[in-house]
């Protein structure tokens, strides 16, 4: 922008404000209609707006009310006290508060909390009785409650005697007068008159949660008492309703920090009655005590502040088993705990949850190691388990380890607890608990799997070939190696053992099928990509045998699994460079998932990653019809908040996106890619609050960090770093065998490049460090694995990021040393991949900043002997002719060149690679023009070569 | 327009010019988050390093209890104009007072923290959401920074108009400008801020 623009936009943002200030945002959306400059006007608008900047204008106008003043301002909303000009009556409007500019998002919000209310009918929810919209957006009308807020009576009731009734002094001292002295809840002793509050509280919230309403904001500002001793629930601008779009999917936690549960502040999405049940527990915890309660996470035992004197009289009971930090724990029903208060109001005792005896012997055997010692032997006996044939070294004697059971026993036992697995008896149960349990499924059938193949019985087979699939899934996404190899070793010959007995209904086959997908991914984190091959061929192969034996209900769900695994055999044979096998095997995922139509979203992801490989692959005609395609789909997905997108594919698809617009290398890729990739790290991040132990999590997560980092490297080095040492924290927080894998691996060194890439502007010392430190890491991860043009290739440019930080740090020598390293990694990475436009373009770069690096030393010898050495290893590709061509031609006219011998080599050099670029023919439109361009300057060379001679 | 009615405010300082000490501490309460994040934004150079925005603020509140006396309540604005123009006063004394004494640097205490800001931020936004308690550091030093760069008046009388919230009316009778003026001067300063808000997180072109 010019500054005469820049002037001109200040003068039109003035009187915006101006027009704001007197009309509205109505005023100044038409204003502002066809101004070419309405984007930046917009955009300053909304950061005065975003800073409380804009001033609130006089109340807005209602056809039909009359708005007088004031009564309250929240996050989003205002609400105004107002006569109802048709009745007389006194009602309460609530608007967008005006300050904040033109937000689609709060009118929707505002839109639905008038639906959501609109169909809760009860007597503690204040009812909607008018609703409308106006120039500010929409806007409701609610009958006005003359009463005070708890939170308002919380200020005052310290300063109250502890007189018949705290409750009615405190309103009275609050200003509300002519209280009804015979109403119940003035009537009562203040721990009953609590219960009796949170009793209304409760009951509204059972008919909200039956229409599928969660409030999400209970707290004491929420809730009015009016003189005459009712209870009112108010505010449901929060409240998600489960019949309408989940418009703050992807939001941070919404709600008083101090009432919240651990789920909702951990952000999760899937909140359910309970949350609500937290908050109106914390609520009645701080009428009690004066105190919310202390923030727990979920591992905490109680919310509960030392020292809290809780209410005497069962309230205490019931508000404890509120506000426990796990939601499996709480009442699961706001019914339950109305019914429960009633009975503290009724002097009965209450009948809190009980918590359920597997959580709490888990508590004891982590509270005390000791005890799980039976199991950890008896799990040692297990890892070393052998089929027939196996076991070469001796184990020890199972008869010794861990209890005994009969056959029938450990039958029972072990469906009781695959049960609590399946099912986690209505809650959710946490992958610790879930490893806990299949290990000791294993451990009651211990006896029974010790003997050879054919005679274990049928029904330990069956079950513990369930508990090692899942062991070994878990302890795959745990990271725990050792185990999951195992897992899976004695997981796959029990499955086989099961399909020779003839057990192939189609839960085995479905079941083999996800451990064969297990193994495969086992196998690919490792970079043992043809075994991986091998195993995913192998899944695939199974979900294809179950599907026609299963029932019609399950074929979605294995569809989705069989198009996934195609998908990830897809990806394998991409990374050992089988790029046509992996293209086939694209297509029929992407069929597969096209034949079922609840798997789009999953469609256009495959969709994505095929464009990708062609993108990559250098394949530009087809990836751009691809990408019509998918590009479209994914970001109106992703903007349509009813698509139902779940968070994994949501991730998929800004991957997908961020990557395309990093592959077609766009000029704008800074600011195209910068949002999606924060919002992968905000994902991955809540994937982690959410499985703490999940470290498949913490390494995707790292990745995801290290994106957005190397992202923000070029226009916010702080940032950026800050953003790189959370990823590396994140790495070192691993188990030590996890330094096996090789994703950790690659990770770190990607980490430590992007580090010194944020660095070189800020310490490029420090930046040569970290690019040090990610070359030997690198190096050591290819010397570890058969050698692979992409690692080779990502090899190159860590070395040219090096010499960059040597060149910044006034060493060129070093950086000439390091640059001719690059240019051999990438050299070699060719060798394997011909067709990779990356690789060639990465090899230009080497080669234009070597000979700038020369020049700058002034060593035009050695920049000959470069040209020529890559005149020879490209000697038979006609497109690096050219450009070597143009660099040779480069060199023989560049006026420093000294008119002898090596402005002869130069000028044969540039005849030499015209002549080999223009008999490879012509093969496309570009080579045409390229040719041309060649042709002229081949007569241009020969002229020059022939006064050359003469001289 | 609606008829005008009293505000708690106008109650408050009746009650306070009436004598009564539990109404005038009201007062101050009410008006103390408004007036700590006037004093921040409004010596960015002053409070932070040197002295604690609370301090100067309970400073200030102190002579307004001394000074009551003085007060003749004229209306809506009245008050909040007079406890700005004592802020103004202690911040130029202070300034003048360090300058003075050329304080050494290392007993200079670092005052701030990202939950100060947020406090600052909630003072004048009315809103404290977690989300603004997170960004609140970033968000205050960008605006300290920006209405530093748009110079003296033009920050004083946004400070007064915005923040303060001292009606248009009052400000333009404290300066002795018509009303018109200090709206027009107003909103030049907001859009020269919002200008510089906004050049500040254009993304740098790539080299």
């Amino acid at each position: 922008m010019t500054q005469s623009d820049t002037n001109y936009v200040q003068d039109l943002v003035a009187h915006c404000i101006d027009l704001f200030d007197c009309e509205g945002a109505g005023g100044v959306d038409e204003f502002l209609a066809d101004n070419p400059h309405r984007l930046e006007v917009r955009e300053h608008l909304a950061i005065l707006s975003d800073n409380g900047l804009l001033s609130p204008p006089a109340p807005p106008s209602i056809q039909g009310y009359e708005l007088s003043y004031r009564i309250g301002v929240g996050g989003m909303g205002e609400v105004w006290a107002a006569n109802d000009l048709r009745t007389g009556t006194s009602v309460a409007i609530k608007t967008i508060r005006c300050d904040l500019f033109n937000s689609p998002r709060l009118i929707k919000r505002l839109q639905r909390e008038v639906e959501t209310v609109a169909r809760l009918q009860h007597e503690v929810i204040v009812p909607v009785i008018d609703s409308g919209e106006n120039v500010l957006g929409p806007w409701f009308a609610m009958p006005r409650v003359l009463g005070a807020s708890l939170e308002c009576l919380l200020n005052v009731l310290p300063g109250v005697s502890q007189g018949a009734s705290p409750l009615a002094l405190a309103l009275e001292q609050a200003g509300i007068g002519d209280l009804d002295q015979d109403a119940k809840l003035f009537s009562l002793d203040y721990a009953r008159s609590v219960a009796y509050i949170g009793a209304s509280v409760a009951d509204a919230l059972a008919t909200a949660h039956a229409a599928g309403v969660l409030h999400r904001d209970i707290k004491p500002s929420n809730i009015l008492i009016t003189p005459k001793g009712e209870v009112r629930l108010i505010d449901f601008g929060l409240a998600r309703d489960e019949l309408q779009s989940r418009m703050t999917a992807t939001d941070s936690p919404m709600g008083s920090l101090a009432y919240m549960p651990p789920e909702q502040r951990a952000g999760m999405q899937d909140l359910d009655a309970t949350a609500d049940i937290h908050a109106l527990g914390a609520t009645l915890h701080e009428l009690v005590t004066g105190k919310p309660p202390r923030p727990q996470d979920e591992r905490g035992t109680s919310g509960s502040n030392p020292g809290d004197d809780l209410a005497p009289g069962g309230l205490n009971i019931v508000i404890e088993a509120s506000i426990r930090p796990q939601r499996k724990h709480r009442y699961s029903s706001a019914a339950q705990l109305r019914d429960d208060l009633e009975r503290v109001v009724a002097k009965n005792s209450p009948r809190p949850p009980r918590i359920p005896l597997i959580h709490r012997s888990m508590e004891a055997v982590r509270r005390h190691p000791a005890l799980a010692l039976g199991i950890a032997l008896a799990l040692g006996a297990l890892l070393t388990w052998g089929l027939r044939g196996k076991a070469p070294q001796p184990r020890p004697p199972v008869q010794n380890l861990g209890p005994k059971f009969s056959m029938e026993e450990a039958a029972k036992l072990a469906r009781r607890l695959s049960a609590i697995d399946r099912r986690g008896l209505g809650k959710k149960v946490t992958l610790e608990e879930r490893l806990e349990i299949n290990r000791a499924i294993l451990t009651f059938y211990a006896p029974f799997l010790d003997r050879a193949d054919k005679d274990i019985p049928k029904v330990a087979l069956a079950d513990a070939s369930v508990a090692m699939k899942t062991l070994a899934q878990l302890n795959y996404t745990c990271g725990s190696l050792g185990e999951t190899d195992q897992a899976l070793e004695n997981g796959l010959r029990a499955y086989k053992e099961r399909l020779r007995r003839g057990d192939e209904i189609g839960q085995t086959l479905a079941e083999f099928a996800a451990l064969e997908r297990t193994a495969a991914l086992r196998s690919a984190s490792l970079k043992q990509l043809d075994e991986s091959i091998k195993h995913f061929r192998n899944s695939a192969g199974y979900f294809r045998r179950a599907r026609p034996k299963l029932d019609r209900s399950k074929h979605n769900l294995l569809d989705r699994r069989l198009a996934g695994t195609l998908g990830e055999l897809a990806n394998a044979h991409r990374l050992i460079g089988q790029v046509e096998e992996s293209l086939a095997v694209w297509d029929t995922a992407i069929s597969m998932a096209d034949s079922n139509p609840k798997l789009q979203a999953l469609a256009i992801s495959l969709r994505g990653r095929k464009m990708l490989v062609l993108r990559a692959k250098g394949r530009a005609r087809e990836a751009a019809s691809l990408q019509e395609l998918c590009v479209t789909a994914m970001k109106r997905m992703l903007e349509d908040p009813e698509s139902g997108l779940s968070r994994k594919q949501r991730i998929d698809f800004l991957q997908v996106l961020a990557q395309d617009i990093h592959l077609s290398g766009q000029n704008r890729s800074v600011s195209d890619s910068g949002p999606y990739l924060a919002e992968v790290v905000k994902l991955r991040r809540l994937d982690l609050v959410e499985q703490p132990k999940h470290n498949v999590a913490r390494v995707t997560l790292a990745l995801a960090l290290s994106n957005y980092g190397a992202h923000l490297a070029r226009h916010d080095p702080e940032g950026a770093t800050e953003q790189l040492q959370q990823s590396l924290r994140l790495l070192d927080e691993l188990p030590k065998e996890h330094d096996k894998l090789a994703d950790v691996e690659s990770t770190r060194s990607l980490v430590l490049n992007n580090l010194s890439i944020a660095q070189l502007r800020l310490d490029p010392s420090r930046a040569a460090k970290y690019s040090e430190q990610a070359i030997s890491a690198l190096k050591e991860l290819i010397e570890s694995q058969p050698a692979q043009a992409e690692s080779l290739s990502m090899l190159g440019g860590f070395l040219q990021n090096h010499a960059n930080a040597l060149m910044d740090s006034n060493r060129p020598r070093e950086a000439v040393e390091v640059i001719l390293e690059a240019i051999d990694a990438q050299e070699r990475a060719f060798a394997l991949n011909k067709r990779s436009l990356r690789i060639r373009s990465t090899l230009r770069v080497h080669l234009d900043e070597l000979i700038a690096l020369y020049a700058a030393l002034n060593d035009p010898v050695s920049t000959v002997s470069l040209l020529k050495r890559v005149e020879t290893f490209f000697e038979n590709e006609p497109e690096e002719q050219r450009w070597i061509a143009e660099l040779y031609w480069k060199q023989a006219r560049s006026p420093e060149q000294p008119r002898d011998a090596h402005a002869k080599v130069t000028l044969e050099g540039t005849l030499r690679c015209i002549r080999r670029a223009l008999n490879a023919g012509v093969e496309s439109p570009i080579s045409i023009a390229a040719n041309s361009r060649l042709s002229g300057l081949l007569l241009e060379a020969q002229y020059l070569e022939l006064i050359e001679r003469k001289e | 327009m609606p008829p005008h009615r009293p505000t708690q405010e106008d109650l408050l300082i009746e009650r306070s010019l009436a004598g009564d000490p539990a109404a005038l501490q009201g007062l101050l309460v009410r008006n103390l988050p408004t007036l700590e994040t006037y004093i921040r934004l409004r010596s960015p150079d002053l409070v932070g390093p040197r002295e604690s925005v609370t301090d100067l603020a309970q400073s200030t509140c102190r002579e307004i209890l001394e000074n009551l006396d003085r007060f003749q309540h004229g209306g809506e604005g009245h008050f909040r104009a007079w406890l700005y123009e004592t802020a103004d006063r202690k911040l130029k004394n202070r300034r003048r007072h360090n300058h003075a004494q050329r304080r050494d640097v290392k007993r200079v205490r670092p005052m701030d923290s990202a939950h100060d800001a947020a406090r600052h931020l909630a003072g004048f936004r009315g809103v404290h959401t977690p989300s603004a308690h997170a960004e609140a550091r970033e968000e205050l030093d960008e605006l300290v920074d920006c209405l530093d760069e748009i110079g003296e008046e033009p920050r004083r009388l946004i400070l007064l108009a915005r923040i303060a919230k001292i009606p248009h009316r009052v400000i333009a009778e404290r300066q002795k400008m018509s009303e018109a003026t200090v709206r027009q001067a107003l909103h030049r300063a907001l859009a020269a801020l919002a200008e510089r808000i906004a050049s500040r997180r254009r993304p740098e072109p790539p080299s």
